[in-house]
């Protein structure tokens, strides 16, 4: 048997607890499974074929596993290398492809799918395809050497893929580690929060332990083990290596979903096994408008904090109008695009057709803080009668204290009333208040508030703090 | 005719791994700190750190008004490119920032609620620049194992420490002493003037320096 025979398995409808539980229950088909994407796994077949009676049962055992943990939809690919598996899985239901139809099944592919399936740089791909190199057949028959001559090392990736090769072969067993990274915890962690911490510096220190030596880890195997000795093995694979980010955040998904499974110690070992490794590639990053490293690792930790806390994960927004506390508003990450760095930049830059410096805007400096929500407080003057403002934009009389609660502030000095009348044309929606800013102490320090007064209340909406 | 010289063998203890440096370590050194306003960069100088906040540091701002100081330390490296998560329950005032000269598409804020540890783990190493507020439920330990976390990544953390809170220990630690209005007759609040003084693990002797936000 073809030792390079593999089964892709693909959730059309993603889902990473679904995910995890897959790969929990196929962990009783074969060690080994390798995760290769947010909705892929996959298997290596020598063991399982012999032992489940050849590959029809072994897709069979994968359906049945799936089904067993309400996954009716599974897609399963069997092939002679991974881009093999992973195109026959995208045909849906089990698809098998013999180890005598490989390259036939693969020269018929267009080339986009080096691209989309395999990571191959999207130029590369693009030029081939103009250069009238559209299937996988097409790019085999050309002579190896001339790609790489061409195209570099990415070509001679394309030509190998093309023709049936693997860039890593797939492991059905431990091999020879290439770096061991561990971590002991005296005290077994088993907040999820602090687990997730261990797995990140786990990943950093893989990074730098490699890093020196020119290489990346494509292939690892993290373990998590508890004090009373559960297990939670799981090999991770890409083609280009793991940075830190995209180590750390597979590591702390694979913890997070095994603690929710319920465990009865927490983790006190840590370890990962770098069982594949290639040399580190030479990127050149953008210099004008590209997307950088650090952007990317930045859309990768908002994309972690949107799966913790949800909408509480922000990003600003221009809306206007003349309230200083609210011109920026705040709107959740998840609802904007952050990769599009020109709409990033549309959505935070001040319209420049109608001018921001309207009528009733602040001159100065605004306040660093805003009050949320916006407390009532009371402005009285130095016979404890209250201050209001009048019809003719002027104060009722000099402002001396401001009373927050119980306590009461001497005002230093103060300024306005600046007075704003919002959306008049609106009649449910129209807002006559007027504006001041004053200069209290608290606690003997001097402060800056900004108050705001309408129907005849003062209300607390900004400090400078 | 003298015949040419044969080549010159490299010693073969040359070729050993040991004697190969990875060009991947080496960073230019203005990219191993984050650069600050030239007001804190001249304090900071003086104490040694020429090109501003070295990266993977604990800023502590401490005393009257830690938000206004921190968009300012902060100003230089978010206009260079630098991407901030502002982690805490206080959120700023982004037109105050905008105002000061922030790119606002490079922020990001968090409000952490109950998962502070989570929602920090997932911001240290990713982004460059973490403005937070340390709750009051964290432990101690939880805050070094944080710190920790800072040193071996290769970002910065600045740690509002409201007035009357105790600070923690951190290698930079801005104590804003009091607050100034020196133009405020002329009708509105134009200029804040913060008497700041630096202090903190890594510096040998505080150093007092002020800072200005809006018109000058």
């Amino acid at each position: 048997m073809n030792e390079s025979r593999v089964a892709v398995v693909v959730l059309p409808d993603g889902g990473d607890r679904a995910l995890h539980g897959l790969a929990r229950a196929l962990d009783d088909v074969t060690p080994m499974i390798e995760m290769i994407g947010e909705d892929a796994l996959l298997l290596p077949m020598r063991g399982p074929t012999r032992y489940f009676g050849g590959e029809d049962g072994v897709a069979r055992r994968i359906v049945d596993a799936a089904i067993a943990v309400g996954i009716d939809n599974v897609s399963v690919g069997i092939g002679s290398s991974r881009l093999a598996a992973r195109l026959a899985a995208d045909r849906g239901g089990v698809c098998i492809v013999p180890d005598a139809r490989h390259h036939s099944f693969l020269a018929a592919q267009s080339v986009v799918v080096l691209q989309s399936h395999a990571h191959v740089d999207a130029d590369v791909v693009s030029l081939l395809f103009r250069l009238g190199l559209g299937t996988l057949g097409a790019v085999a028959g050309v002579d190896r050497t001339m790609l790489a001559d061409r195209f570099g090392p990415e070509g001679e990736v394309a030509h190998l893929l093309a023709a049936g090769g693997e860039r890593h072969p797939v492991c059905a067993e431990v091999a020879a580690t290439q770096c061991f990274i561990e971590s002991h915890h005296d005290e077994p962690l088993t907040d999820t929060a602090r687990v997730g911490y261990a797995a990140g510096e786990l990943a950093m220190r893989m990074v730098s332990e490699l890093a020196p030596r020119g290489l990346v880890a494509c292939r690892v195997i993290a373990t998590f083990t508890t004090e009373h000795d559960e297990t939670c093995s799981r090999v991770w694979y890409h083609p280009h290596g793991f940075t830190e980010s995209m180590l750390g955040e597979r590591l702390r998904w694979q913890v997070e979903k095994w603690l929710d499974d319920g465990l009865t110690a927490g983790v006190t070992h840590a370890t990962i096994d770098v069982q594949t490794t290639e040399p580190r590639r030479a990127t050149q990053l953008g210099l004008w408008g590209e997307h950088g490293e650090a952007d990317r690792a930045a859309w990768a930790a908002v994309t972690r904090l949107v799966s913790l806390v949800g909408d509480a994960v922000r990003v600003p927004e221009w809306h206007g109008g003349r309230d200083p506390m609210k011109q920026f508003a705040l709107v959740p990450a998840g609802r904007v695009d952050l990769r599009d760095m020109n709409a990033a930049r549309q959505r935070v830059t001040p319209g420049e057709v109608h001018p921001r410096d309207w009528t009733g805007d602040i001159a100065g400096i605004v306040p660093t803080v805003p009050v949320e929500p916006c407390r009532e407080v009371d402005v009285v003057d130095a016979d404890g009668r209250r201050v209001v403002v009048t019809g003719r934009h002027l104060f009722s009389s000099q402002p001396a204290f401001v009373v927050d609660g119980v306590r009461r502030h001497d005002v230093v000095a103060c300024f306005g009333p600046w007075p704003v009348e919002e959306r008049w044309w609106d009649t449910t929606r129209r807002r006559r208040v007027a504006r001041m800013q004053c200069l209290v102490d608290v606690d003997n320090r001097r402060t800056a508030w900004l108050l705001v007064s309408e129907h005849r209340s003062w209300w607390l909406v900004g400090v400078h703090g | 005719m003298p015949s040419p010289a044969s080549p010159k063998q490299i010693p073969a203890n040359v070729l050993a791994t040991g004697h190969v440096t990875s060009l991947s370590r080496a960073v230019l050194k203005r990219d191993r700190s984050v650069p600050v306003p030239a007001s804190v960069g001249h304090a900071l100088r003086t104490s040694g750190f020429a090109r501003g906040l070295p990266r993977g540091s604990v800023c502590a701002v401490t005393g009257v008004a830690p938000v206004g100081f921190a968009a300012v330390l902060l100003v230089e490296a978010n206009r260079a490119g630098s991407w901030v998560a502002w982690c805490s329950g206080v959120t700023p005032n982004v037109r105050a920032l905008h105002d000061v000269g922030w790119r606002a598409d490079r922020l990001v804020c968090i409000n952490p609620q109950r998962e502070w540890l989570a929602c920090m783990g997932a911001c240290i190493g990713q982004f460059e620049l973490v403005v937070t507020q340390v709750p009051s439920g964290v432990s101690v330990a939880d805050v070094r194992r944080m710190a920790a976390m800072v040193a071996r990544g290769n970002g910065v953390v600045v740690l509002l420490v409201p007035h009357g809170v105790s600070s923690v220990s951190a290698d930079f630690e801005f104590r804003v002493e009091r607050c100034e209005w020196p133009t405020s007759n002329t009708g509105h609040l134009s200029t804040q003037v913060l008497h700041v003084v630096l202090g903190g693990r890594r510096i040998a002797e505080p150093r007092a320096f002020e800072v200005a936000l809006g018109v000058p």
